[in-house]
């Protein structure tokens, strides 16, 4: 059973112009668990991805949905839990594809697919809302241990 | 509005900050009004600290616009900031980085 | 092993004809042919993009096709009122990918969701009922857990036993094995072949893992790009000279270049 410490939350408003601060604090929230600056930027890119396709696909552009982002640590996994409280979201938006397969704005989830380790979508059966949760395994030294993020550095 | 230097009947745009969804449709629409006239156009991103996908999206559709249209176009000062995303998105050997 | 094998009339429990579908403007699935029979695990393989989802969504009937039937239980679904899908749902469940607990409810709650949204039962036969799973999903004693607390292979369980609940003789499994260590993996396979077994089920797996197809399939459906491959028994797959098919086979990896020209392409393209 997994011990997960809550690290923090994360609430706006779904607004482009929310997505500088949410980085911000997002940055804030991460830097207690000292993951290497590499992966910190690659999570960062990932998570404003998500809140980008919650503010374009959940709320098509409304400005005045709420947004919650949960960060979780436990066993060198963060977990973040994006819950908005739109329709119900198909979740073949959030599929990835491979670059093979990309069709026009689909660079978002594929960057959000490359960061993270997994993804899963939980559209709420009853009212509003969809979860998409999303993990990242961090190894001892807070790098990560799978993929994406070690291809930035010139 | 970003601030552009004119030299040479070329046309280069600075980018700085952040150039995500919050300012990305003014940035494409600037870009692509530059395209129009028919000037070639470097994208200067030094001062770029980050860029999501719909920044990346942007500088893809102006690149692809010029070379239809054979204007040149490049990108100048990536830094790794910038680059980041650009290999994450497999970009990094398709647009022209300069 | 398959009862379906066992007699020589075989009942159909799922019949498609020339499924053709579409999302958008692009079309994902063209002109699928082939069917489920009673008793079977059939599994749907396919990789990244080749439209299996696609297919899960329009078997269940969440998406309209173009294009072609869907008969589910010989009852046709494609056009079928949201009354006539109501009450053939009800002989069907489905375990979603990603398990899709919902994090507001202890595990109890979720599993039994389905007999609240179905039936009138009182709340004993609910609990005895939601028991019954949990202990054949080997989750018993976590009823009052939160799907937080449960390890991926938990709540995978989990969902299990709540698309069982209802006792459904079609089951649908998306993806059992993603995100999930090879061990937990494994004994998710055997759960599903235990289900088979002891509930009569028609089962139908959505699932990328080749190990896991030739270890719990009576028979498999290759799919690419929206095209049936090949549709038959385990044997006859591996036996398939079709290089998509060995693809999957061997587990070969995607091609990691990308020609620039046709991502530019795709990427602009209106």
């Amino acid at each position: 059973m997994s011990e997960e410490e809550h690290l923090g939350r994360i609430s706006f408003k779904s607004r482009p112009e929310e997505l500088c601060g949410v980085r911000r604090q997002l940055k804030n929230l991460l830097s207690t668990k000292d993951c290497q600056c590499e992966t910190l930027e690659c999570i960062i890119i990932a998570i404003n991805e998500a809140c980008m396709n919650v503010i374009e696909h959940a709320y098509h552009g409304r400005c005045d949905g709420d947004i919650v982002l949960d960060v979780f640590y436990g066993d060198r996994k963060l977990v973040f839990r994006l819950t908005d409280y739109a329709d119900h979201v198909d979740p073949v938006v959030l599929r990835p594809k491979e670059l093979n397969h990309l069709e026009p704005g689909g660079l978002g989830v594929y960057l959000l697919d490359e960061i993270m380790d997994e993804m899963r979508f939980m559209p709420c059966l009853h009212g509003e809302g969809n979860i998409l949760e999303m993990k990242k395994c961090l190894d001892d030294n807070g790098s990560p241990m799978h993929r994406g993020c070690d291809q930035g550095q010139e | 509005m970003f601030p552009t230097i004119e030299k040479d009947g070329k046309t280069t745009i600075c980018l700085e900050g952040e150039v995500d969804l919050a300012v990305s449709p003014q940035t494409r629409r600037q870009i692509l009004d530059i395209l129009y006239t028919g000037k070639g156009l470097t994208v200067q991103l030094a001062k770029v600290d980050y860029i999501d996908s719909s920044g990346v999206a942007c500088l893809v559709e102006a690149y692809q616009y010029a070379r239809k249209h054979s204007i040149s176009f490049d990108l100048e000062g990536v830094n790794p900031a910038v680059m980041r995303v650009l290999k994450l998105a497999k970009l990094d050997a398709v647009l022209p980085i300069r | 092993m398959n009862p379906a094998s066992q007699n020589g009339a075989v009942e159909k429990v799922i019949e498609v004809e020339n499924l053709v579908a579409s999302y958008r403007e692009r079309t994902i699935l063209k002109g699928l042919t082939f069917d489920v029979r009673h008793g079977e695990i059939m599994v749907i393989m396919g990789g990244s993009g080749s439209g299996k989802t696609t297919l899960l969504r329009n078997l269940l009937g969440l998406m309209e096709p173009d294009e072609g039937s869907i008969r589910v239980f010989g009852r046709e679904i494609v056009g079928a009122s949201p009354s006539e899908m109501r009450e053939l749902r009800k002989r069907m469940g489905v375990s979603f990918q990603g398990g899709a607990l919902f994090g507001s409810m202890t595990l109890a709650e979720n599993v039994q969701l389905p007999l609240r949204e179905h039936t009138k039962l009182d709340e004993e036969t609910i609990r005895i009922m939601t028991r019954l799973k949990l202990e054949f999903v080997d989750l018993s004693g976590y009823e009052d857990l939160m799907p937080s607390e449960l390890s991926g292979g938990m709540v995978k369980r989990g969902a299990l036993a709540r698309a069982i609940v209802m006792d459904p003789k079609l089951l649908f499994f998306d993806e059992p094995s993603s995100g999930l260590d090879p061990v937990v993996s494994a004994e998710l396979d055997q759960l599903i072949l235990d289900l088979r077994q002891a509930m009569d089920m028609s089962i139908v797996v959505v699932t990328h893992d080749m190990a896991s197809a030739l270890k719990i399939a009576d028979r498999i459906t290759v799919i690419d790009r929206g095209n049936l491959v090949i549709s038959g028994t385990v044997d006859e797959v591996q036996n398939c000279p079709d290089e998509r098919v060995q693809n999957l086979l061997h587990r070969r990896p995607r091609k990691a270049s990308v020609d620039a020209e046709e991502y530019l392409r795709r990427l602009t393209q209106a």
